[in-house]
């Protein structure tokens, strides 16, 4: 067990370890790679399902999300029927459409930065304050840094781009690709 | 008799016993052996059955560790939902596989605990808490459990080999047992053989020693038997070819028989030729008897003209005479008439001779031809005689090649009765020499009988225990017998 375990640790710090390596170096390959996702996540955020949910999620929340905060939201299981309702609801059925071996994971939020429907479960209730979220609600893209998926093992980074509603941002759309699948 | 009944009921039931015993002993292996077949198997089935369960459970443990090691990675929370199912569905497999292990219920707790926390850490969307649960908490107890299983079929292996033990415990005194029924059972069949074998051996010695002399007396009977079929066959060969010499002499009278008939044939139609010929000679001769008489008639008649003409020579005669007388008287003138007067008397003075002669000589032939035809008389006389004797011999030799006949059939029945007599003779020869040469073989057969006896004696106590005969052991006995059968070797050819 032990050997085990400590097979695990070696293999994650040596996860961590290239990540940090590899995430200083972009190569201007994977950066144009980068771009050019960001251009289709870009058409992702004019769909009409996209805007649409986003618009509605606008107005005021439904009661059962009105309460929810952090700590509730860290509490819930992801098969509650609260959270399975971001993942079935038009908009979470787009982004799930559009997940494939480059997209990690996908969540729009509203122009309060509360979910308004994503491809899994997200760590955080509200991103306001947050740049993946203020700064698409600036009209602007944001790319985050290659991180490592702990669960996985896989360098990932996070995009941002903004809800535009008659060019007006209305909310963020983030979406997780893999760079590891990208470098190759 | 009673003694070989007796054999024969003790021989049954020395056999029955011995296999009902021989089937008892051969049961009693054969339970001993499926006794044992039966106990490996279950005890194999158990150790393996146990084997199987654990590794099994081994298998599930290691299958649900991989379906929660699975979910760690999984966000999806439609992938979640149904990785869930799996793994409460590969817990519930475990807990199904180690039903009834009581040293495997509270590491399994541990384990399904320590699955839950690490489950709930990916409910909530925490893999990497989750990942950390499922190093430092969840494998741990998974690796107690898989110790657990490990004790588990150590225990099986234990308790099996104690089982083991146990029953080669068993299974040793059983055959201590068994090798002590059998060597009991043994020991009272030797003893009940050994029982039976002396109360069979005297009464088999006693019938041994019968058949001996029974050959022996068989044997010279045999002899005799032989000596006078032989004297028999002697004789009949004899009176066989005595019997082809009457036969081959009968041929002889027969054949004389068949020619003195065809003779007698033969003389019968001579007989009647001579008898035919002999009328015909008196016919003829009766012919002649007549035509002597026509003759004889003939010459009267002749005679009379005879007589004329000596009348007419006479008278011619007178004439010349006359006319002699005449012409001398005529004087000159008759002179040639006297000479012719002279011729013509000279003429009927011969041809008066000439008659005389001719009437001497017809009466000469009258005569003779009435002794002829006395003669004749007298030959168609013989002739009818010869005629009669002719007739009678005729039926004589008729009555010869009648009994000729008869008598022909006589020597060929006789004949065939003495070819059937040769062959009966001949098959009555035959028939002796068979009898000798059955009588020959049956005395190979007493020989045989002998050897057998001998074969007998020696099985039923060895050859030393009584002399046994070999080859012509009782020459006395024949003799003896041959005594007797002499009269009767004698008489056959008598008799024949």
């Amino acid at each position: 067990m032990k050997t085990r375990l400590v097979s695990v640790l070696a293999f994650a710090v040596l996860l961590c370890g290239a990540a940090a390596l590899r995430a200083q170096s972009i190569t201007p390959a994977v950066q144009a790679r980068i771009d050019a996702k960001v251009k289709e996540v870009v058409t992702w955020a004019a769909d009409p399902a996209i805007v649409d949910a986003v618009r509605a999620h606008n107005a005021p929340l439904p009661a059962d999300q009105a309460a929810l905060n952090q700590d509730k939201w860290r509490a819930l299981s992801v098969l509650d029927p609260v959270v399975r309702g971001f993942t079935k609801n038009a908009s979470g059925q787009f982004l799930k459409s559009k997940k494939d071996d480059y997209v990690t994971e996908a969540f729009v939020s509203d122009a309060a930065g509360f979910k308004v429907g994503f491809i899994a479960k997200t760590s955080n209730w509200c991103h306001k304050g947050k740049e993946k979220h203020d700064v698409p609600m600036t009209g602007k893209a944001w790319q985050g840094p290659v991180e490592v998926d702990e669960s996985s093992g896989q360098q990932q980074l996070q995009v941002a781009v903004p809800v535009l509603d008659g060019g007006k941002p209305i909310g963020s759309l983030v979406v997780g690709l893999s760079i590891t699948k990208l470098s190759q | 008799m009673n003694a070989l009944a007796s054999i024969r009921a003790r021989l049954l039931l020395f056999a029955a016993v011995s296999v009902i015993a021989t089937a008892l002993v051969a049961l009693g292996g054969a339970w001993l052996a499926q006794w044992t077949y039966r106990g490996d198997a279950a005890l194999t089935g158990r150790v393996s059955d146990g084997y199987q369960r654990s590794h099994a459970a081994l298998e599930r443990v290691i299958a649900e560790q991989t379906q929660l090691q699975a979910m760690l990675r999984l966000k999806d929370p439609d992938e979640i939902e149904q990785g869930v199912k799996r793994y409460e569905a590969a817990t519930a497999a475990v807990r199904a596989s180690v039903a009834g292990m009581v040293a495997l219920q509270a590491p399994l707790a541990d384990v399904a605990t320590a699955g839950k926390a690490v489950l709930d850490e990916v409910l909530t969307g925490n893999n990497a808490g989750a990942l950390d649960r499922y190093v430092g908490q969840y494998n741990p107890k998974v690796d107690a459990t898989i110790r657990a299983l490990h004790g588990e079929a150590d225990q099986i292996e234990h308790t099996a080999q104690a089982e083991v033990a146990a029953r080669q415990a068993a299974i040793r005194k059983l055959l201590v047992y068994s090798c002590a029924g059998i060597a009991v059972l043994l020991v009272a069949m030797a003893v009940t053989a050994w029982r039976f074998q002396l109360a069979i051996e005297r009464p088999l010695t006693r019938v041994a020693s019968q058949l001996n002399a029974t050959a022996d007396s068989l044997t010279a009977l045999s002899d005799t038997v032989s000596a006078s079929s032989r004297s028999v066959a002697e004789g009949a060969s004899s009176q066989a070819a005595s019997l082809e010499e009457t036969s081959a002499s009968l041929e002889e009278i027969s054949g004389m028989t068949r020619r003195n008939s065809e003779g007698a044939a033969r003389a019968k139609t001579l007989a009647g030729q001579t008898r035919a010929a002999a009328n015909t000679g008196a016919a003829d001769m009766q012919t002649m008897t007549t035509a002597m008489d026509a003759i004889k008639s003939s010459s009267g008649n002749i005679g009379k003209i005879i007589k004329t003409i000596d009348e007419i020579a006479f008278q011619t005669n007178i004439l010349a005479l006359n006319a002699a007388v005449e012409a001398a008287r005529a004087g000159e003138a008759g002179m040639g008439f006297a000479v012719v007067a002279e011729e013509a008397r000279a003429l009927a003075q011969r041809s008066a001779q000439a008659a005389r002669e001719t009437a001497d000589k017809i009466a000469d032939s009258i005569r003779k031809s009435e002794d002829g035809a006395a003669i004749s008389a007298k030959v168609a006389s013989s002739l009818g005689e010869i005629v009669t004797r002719a007739r009678e011999v005729d039926e004589l030799v008729a009555e010869i090649a009648s009994a000729s006949n008869e008598q022909n059939q006589g020597v060929s029945q006789v004949v065939t009765a003495v070819t059937q007599v040769d062959r009966v003779t001949q098959a009555n020869a035959a028939s002796a020499e068979e009898t000798a040469a059955a009588t020959a073989d049956m005395g190979c057969e007493f020989e045989t009988l002998r050897a057998a006896v001998s074969e007998l004696r020696t099985l039923i106590g060895g050859a030393g225990q009584t002399p046994v005969a070999s080859g012509r052991p009782v020459e006395p006995a024949p003799n003896g017998a041959r005594k007797k059968a002499a009269p009767v070797a004698s008489s056959l050819p008598a008799a024949v």
